[in-house]
């Protein structure tokens, strides 16, 4: 099943209130990030369609004209009553927008993947294993 | 028809892999079938841009969601936890966390010491020589001197503190308790041609760097170029006997899903604690109508978990994320029976370092810790990269009604029927679920958290499976002897989970390869008289 370019913007809509532009961060609705989100829906296709058909309800079809307070009700009515097929949807919106270098930048992470560069781990205060060091054998003898 | 070989091996995973390792110092002509195929690192999640999605897709360790060509289907719609596996060369060991524990002592005793369950039929004692050799080819790092163990042979340095395993350390040292560097099959420095861990975080989704040991960096390269044959994208369907009892081959689908049939004098089963009872209830012959080894109806019965409990602490000061390995420390405080406790045996306490930032979003979202919409980003920036937190990992005891059947309709893309699991946890396992979250949130709190999480079972963690074609002395209480032998099939032999008597409450990698080595080593000490 493919999504139509209508259920497309409808769900862009839906995205951008799931992770909102606000507090200065990027929205899930930015050009580049629902780019990248849209062209992996295609295997969630049969929940996207349902979370559009039931947020439509819900809001008598006018949700991207309502106030944000007023949509946030909706999606968490929406989560409330669809669990696991509105889940797919927020899992999908938020392994995408987690990935884009602009937002992984502004939360002072490097984009990226981990492989090849690596990551930097310090070794940590070892000397916090000096009391366990001090102690007993206590493993059951048989 | 193929040409007979010595041994045909059923699986390439971390048991399949030693035997094969081990047997081909005899010469024998050994052939290994896997359904699955060569990993090939390059393409692992870490090494793309969508690492973090790639863990709900096609490298999820849940079978259900991956849905790989290799795949079987598992009815678990009867088990609150779910399997979780990796087919092909290499098997559980490339996508796990390399946990490297050791089983205790005190494990293969259980009956003895406890009154429950049933004692092992060699002891720590006859495995301590073949722990040590797996380890020296898989690779360990770790810290000598745990208190908490025997002692065991030099390793590789531990695997860095860093900021969150010290936290969770001072939380175990508030309350006085154990813990431990943990023993990892993760190599700190470069060891046997392979690379040092860099930190990717990713170990249970692929190590791209080489630095985790998975078989199909460890022991294939040795056994393959010792002349051992993997032959991959074979999926066995039976094992066949003749009129006298003894296995003759096996059948499979080969890789363009033609029929074969691999004659074998003897035939090895290493395909996890739940392949190898499918494939042997699915051996039925006028000899063996209730599946192949089964006379006691042990086959496929006692399937063990670890059931798990986790422990999330949310701290003030910036820890690690997802920056290392999961591994970190190990605490065996409550490991050995107290039944002052409410329960009976016992676990570990396994550090889990904490996930990339879609994964932590994920998590905060899911727990209804940080919001969708309106707050997102507030909630979630104070919660990035200050989380960390443990598992607890509970043995689980063998309970004859948690099952490994096969199903009466449910069939694989090669039509052979796939397996059902029937399991339910144990008031036991519970009250120590229960007894771990209430202590985990002590270490948490006592380490500074402001705020704790519990979770008790995962039901996403069935990595472990064990039990369900047991060893022991007794034919009519076990499925295979003391050295792995068939009671029932003397030239037929087990060498994954599935032997375990007991789970112990330790990872079980480590013990289900020394006991595949300590199967390798009766074998070829006995090729004189092996199948009489």
């Amino acid at each position: 099943m493919a999504l139509t370019d209508q259920q497309i913007e409808a769900f862009r809509t839906i995205a951008g209130r799931i992770i909102p532009a606000e507090d200065g961060a990027l929205g899930a609705d930015d050009a580049t990030i629902f780019a990248d989100l849209s062209s992996s829906l295609n295997d969630i296709a049969p929940a996207i369609a349902s979370i559009i058909d039931a947020v439509n309800l819900e809001a008598f079809g006018r949700f991207a004209q309502l106030p944000s307070v007023e949509q946030d009700a909706i999606l968490r009515k929406v989560q409330g009553a669809l669990g696991m097929t509105f889940w797919a949807a927020v899992q999908r919106v938020t392994l995408c927008y987690y990935r884009d270098d602009r937002v992984l930048s502004a939360l002072g992470l490097r984009p990226g993947p981990p492989f090849p560069r690596g990551q930097v781990l310090e070794q940590g205060d070892w000397s916090l294993l000096d009391p366990v060091k001090a102690r007993q054998p206590f493993w059951r003898e048989t | 028809m193929l040409t007979t070989v010595d041994v045909v091996i059923v699986g390439a995973g971390a048991s399949g892999a030693a035997v094969a390792w081990s047997l081909a110092d005899t010469r024998m002509q050994i052939v290994c079938l896997d359904q699955g195929g060569w990993p090939n690192p390059a393409t692992f999640p870490s090494a793309g841009r969508d690492w973090e999605a790639r863990q709900h897709s096609d490298h999820s360790f849940n079978p259900s969601v991956r849905r790989a060509a290799a795949d079987y289907p598992i009815n678990e719609e009867a088990s609150p936890i779910k399997i979780a596996n990796y087919n092909g060369v290499g098997g559980g060991t490339v996508l796990y966390a390399g946990h490297f524990p050791r089983f205790h002592p005190s494990d293969f005793r259980v009956k003895t010491l406890d009154g429950v369950a049933d004692d092992w039929p060699i002891d720590y004692a006859t495995l301590e020589p073949f722990y040590d050799r797996n380890d020296a080819i898989m690779g360990v790092a770790g810290l000598r001197g745990d208190p908490a163990n025997p002692l065991k042979p030099e390793r590789m340095p531990p695997l860095p503190l860093g900021k969150s395993a010290a936290a969770v350390a001072r939380g175990f040292n508030a309350q006085g308790w154990h813990w431990w560097p943990s023993d990892s099959a993760i190599a700190t420095q470069e060891h046997e041609g392979r690379a040092p861990c860099i930190n990717l975080g990713h170990c249970l989704y692929g190590c791209a760097q080489g630095a985790k040991a998975s078989t199909d960096i460890t022991y294939w390269p040795l056994a393959v170029r010792a002349g051992v044959e993997v032959r991959t994208h074979c999926r066995v369907r039976e094992v066949c006997v003749d009129d006298q009892g003894m296995a003759t081959g096996v059948i499979y689908f080969d890789a363009e899903g033609q029929e074969q049939f691999q004659p074998a004098h003897m035939v090895i089963m290493a395909c996890n604690g739940v392949g190898t009872p499918r494939i042997l209830l699915n051996s039925k012959s006028k000899l063996f109508p209730d599946g192949l080894a089964n006379s006691s109806g042990l086959v496929g019965r006692n399937l063990m978990f670890h059931p798990y409990a986790s422990i999330t602490g949310y701290f003030d000061a910036p820890l690690d994320g997802g920056r290392g390995p999961s591994n970190g420390l190990w605490s065996q405080e409550f490991y050995e029976t107290d039944l002052n406790r409410g329960f009976v045996r016992g676990y570990t306490y396994e550090f889990s370092r904490g996930g990339g930032p879609a994964s932590q979003a994920l998590g905060g979202i899911g727990s209804g810790r940080v919001p969708i919409g309106s707050g997102h980003h507030r909630a979630f920036r104070k919660r990035l990269d200050h989380s960390t937190g443990m598992v607890a990992i509970c043995e689980d005891l063998p309970e004859a009604h948690n099952t490994v059947t096969l199903d009466p309709t449910l069939t694989d893309a090669h039509g052979i029927p796939a397996p059902k699991i029937n399991y339910t946890i144990s008031e036991n396992s519970q009250r120590m679920l229960d007894f771990a979250m209430a202590r985990g949130a002590e270490v948490m709190k006592a380490a500074g958290a402001y705020e704790v999480q519990t979770a008790a079972p995962l039901s996403f963690g069935g990595w472990h499976l064990m039990g369900t074609a047991r060893m022991g002395r007794d034919p009519k209480t076990s499925v295979v002897n003391d050295w792995g032998r068939s009671h029932d099939v003397k030239n037929l032999f087990v060498v994954d989970g599935s032997l375990f008597v007991t789970s112990a409450g330790v990872n079980p990698t480590s013990t289900i390869q020394a006991l595949a080595l300590y199967v390798a080593d009766a074998i070829k000490s006995r090729l004189a008289n092996l199948f009489d």
